[in-house]
């Protein structure tokens, strides 16, 4: 019994020590909300240039964060295109490539011969930023920078509210 | 959405497509469970599989689910303060299940390890086992999924989406439970397994290295990206 008890005990400490090290920061750090700025990045793109929140300032946009390696990423990306080709006038598409390896990525753009900018997120720094556990997670941001809504998964599945959340961002 | 609409979702998204998502952690927990068994309750006459698999399999789950749950419950502050972390998070856990597969591979080989054996120090690795799984896994979105994070990444509704997202994870664990156990008694019954059972649980920590290293060096995108590429 005492042995259980020591083993507890161990456990328990270094638990807690994790939690201290890990997980007291989060303030210091605030992730994207909704109705909040979003913040800002720069992302280097497949085709060789490069993206940063700023530019996009005064038209709407929508990040989507996806992985070569997940299937809702792939079923989205038919409904992505279509609703790129309809909006691209008012509304910015841009692609970042997370939890994946950089040429799978790259494979994957030019698999779906990606309309819009897509980059790959090195390190998934903006994707830390963003709040991004899983892909495919999709951002609404509208011309002001602000976030008006965040859709965690496949967006082939909301396909009506898609069109009213672009609707939201133009 | 109910609890129980949550939990079949867990529970379901193992036997559908979206193992293609749970092969990130599926195997190598079952390398895990089942080299536990052979190290341990297998080299006993009539282990009582309750106690030896049984505890540490509810342990996996509290484990499992209570990290899994904050990390899908992005309007909590715990979460935010998890996700900003994640990185180092998951270096601990490849600790962990470093841990965890080096003592399979041991415990035939020290002393120490087999005197201080017991169900409960089981239930302890297991439990540390749920945690760094959950840490890192990073599934693709499933339908349930999606449901329970658009509720639980707005503060407002954040703890109700929590208790969804711990249903969830344990019918996730549910599954790893049933299909362990299933292996388990299928392995029992198994002439050349019984007969070979310290082979067998060093092949189950070698198995278990693999996450390890992956978490380590922080190389499980790249897992991802080429084993699991294959199959979409």
């Amino acid at each position: 019994m005492n042995s259980i008890n020591y083993y507890y005990k161990n456990l328990a400490t270094a638990l807690l020590l994790a939690l201290m090290l890990f997980g007291c920061n989060g303030d210091e750090h605030a992730l994207i909300q909704v109705g909040a700025k979003a913040p800002p990045f720069t992302l280097k793109l497949v085709d060789g240039g490069q993206a940063n929140l700023a530019q996009y300032a005064g038209k709407g946009l929508v990040i989507t964060f996806m992985a070569s390696w997940c299937p809702c990423s792939n079923d989205s990306m038919p409904l992505m295109k279509d609703a790129y080709q309809t909006h691209k006038d008012d509304i910015a598409f841009l692609m970042v490539g997370v939890q994946d390896a950089e040429s799978k990525f790259g494979q994957y753009v030019k698999k779906w011969d990606v309309p819009f900018a897509a980059g790959f997120d090195d390190g998934d720094k903006i994707a830390r930023a963003y709040g991004i556990g899983s892909p495919p997670t999709t951002y609404f941001i509208d011309k002001t920078g602000l976030v008006k809504r965040a859709f965690y998964g496949n967006i082939k599945d909301k396909p009506s509210e898609f069109q009213q959340w672009l609707k939201e961002i133009m | 959405m109910g609890a129980g609409t949550a939990l079949w979702g867990g529970f379901h998204s193992f036997f559908s497509i979206w193992q293609v998502c749970l092969v990130q952690i599926s195997p190598f927990y079952m390398a895990f469970i089942v080299g536990l068994f052979l190290a341990t309750a297998g080299q006993k006459d009539n282990p009582t599989i309750g106690r030896w698999v049984g505890l540490p399999f509810l342990a996996y789950t509290v484990g499992f689910t209570v990290i899994y749950s904050i990390l899908i419950s992005s309007g909590l502050n715990i979460s935010k303060s998890l996700l900003y972390n994640i990185s180092s998070l998951r270096v601990a856990a490849g600790v962990a299940i470093l841990i965890a597969a080096m003592y399979i591979l041991l415990i035939d080989r020290i002393c120490a390890l087999r005197c201080k054996l017991s169900p409960m120090l089981l239930s302890a690795l297991s439990l540390l086992i749920g945690l760094s799984f959950a840490l890192i896994y990073a599934p693709c979105i499933t339908p349930t999924m999606s449901d329970i994070m658009s509720i639980a990444s707005k503060p407002q509704t954040a703890v109700q989406g929590w208790h969804l997202a711990v249903f969830y994870g344990i019918g996730i664990c549910a599954a790893f439970g049933v299909t362990g156990m299933a292996l388990i008694l299928l392995l029992r019954r198994s002439n050349f397994v019984m007969q070979h059972t310290r082979l067998m649980k060093n092949i189950c920590g070698v198995i278990l290295l693999i996450p390890a290293l992956l978490a380590l060096t922080g190389t499980m995108r790249h897992f991802k990206a080429f084993f699991l590429g294959f199959m979409v």
